[in-house]
């Protein structure tokens, strides 16, 4: 990643047109994930292989609600979005999250995967702001990682202890982390996409979309080979990919999901 | 494995993590061996607990304030 430089952004309006523009779309995207992050690791608060772990996906579901927030903060401030509107009033088609998300997660090994392959590469992406020319994500990326320090290594513990069981468990956690994998390289991106090499230019983050994906995966690979489960690197066909949605097709979270997102339930008792 | 968190109640160094995560988000929960009583201490911006993480993540510092 490159080195920080002394520019500096206080506000989405400093920036050019095409990195405002190209940084609101990802930091939708980037409030879509964690999101539903948070939302599957609520899922699992109940039915872990241990009680700790439930626990602790208690806790991961709180900080990754709280990013969400703070993700959220920056696009009502410098952009005008409305917290709730981004939510509420989207249809399924236009969240951005990663689609590994679109579902529930059926199984441990689903939830091990998420954690160790989507929440990683998605906080490789916030490392990448550190040293951000743009001062509020800067500011904000230093909490989200000091609590994503402790979702990796949960994750990573994980996986080398489900890595350790039955010929069953263990191809049933291959096929998650290599779905996981394949899904989040796509959320990445191309080569070359344009909102990706603005955001880069710009100098709002240290490397291009695809060099961050490949650092989380290596990271993967590498410790699912030292686990002694060999994995395969995904090769994405991109497709009609769209910057707005990060995605080559139709997609986006079951409605089932989004009703419990939503509150909808709830809705007579929500407060406006 | 002791960990470097002296017990609260009784002083000692004997003590480890039990848990990585506690009652609210900021801690993580420790056993003392020598009193046996849990307890829990602050883990943000701690860098005293060893954690298994990413390269990119292994040589970041502590959380660096108003920049």
């Amino acid at each position: 990643m490159t080195t920080p430089t002394a520019i500096q952004f206080d506000t989405a309006d400093d920036l050019e047109p095409a990195a405002r523009e190209a940084l609101h779309r990802l930091l939708i995207a980037c409030a879509d994930t964690k999101l539903l992050l948070g939302y599957h690791y609520g899922e699992w608060t109940f039915g872990t292989p241990e009680l700790e772990a439930a626990v602790a996906n208690c806790s991961l579901s709180q900080t990754e609600l709280g990013h969400v927030r703070l993700l959220q903060g920056i696009l009502q401030k410098h952009y005008g979005d409305d917290p709730d509107a981004l939510v509420d009033q989207r249809p399924r088609e236009a969240f951005a999250s990663v689609g590994y998300l679109d579902r529930p997660q059926a199984d441990w090994p689903a939830v091990v995967a998420m954690c160790a392959v989507v929440d990683c590469a998605l906080t490789a992406l916030l490392f990448a702001f550190r040293d951000s020319t743009f001062r509020p994500l800067r500011l904000s990326v230093e909490k989200m990682l000091e609590e994503e320090r402790y979702h990796l290594h949960h994750g990573r513990g994980w996986l080398r202890t489900w890595a350790q069981r039955d010929e069953a468990d263990r191809a049933a956690l291959t096929a998650r982390v290599e779905e996981a994998l394949a899904s989040t390289a796509l959320w990445f991106g191309p080569t070359g996409e344009p909102d990706d090499e603005a955001l880069v230019a710009a100098g709002v983050k240290s490397a291009a979309n695809p060099e961050v994906f490949r650092i989380a995966c290596d990271e993967v690979v590498g410790l699912a080979a030292e686990a002694g489960v060999p994995l395969q690197a995904p090769s994405p066909t991109f497709g009609p990919w769209a910057p707005a949605l990060r995605r080559a097709g139709a997609g986006g979270p079951e409605e089932e999901i989004l009703f419990h997102l939503r509150g909808e339930g709830n809705a007579l008792f929500k407060l406006s | 494995m002791t960990s470097a968190k002296p017990c609260p109640f009784c002083g000692a160094r004997e003590t480890f993590k039990e848990a990585d995560f506690g009652t609210s988000l900021m801690v993580s929960r420790y056993y003392c061996a020598r009193c046996h009583s849990t307890f829990e201490a602050i883990k943000w911006g701690d860098r005293t607990a060893p954690l298994d993480l990413p390269a990119f993540l292994q040589g970041a510092d502590a959380p660096r304030h108003d920049r």
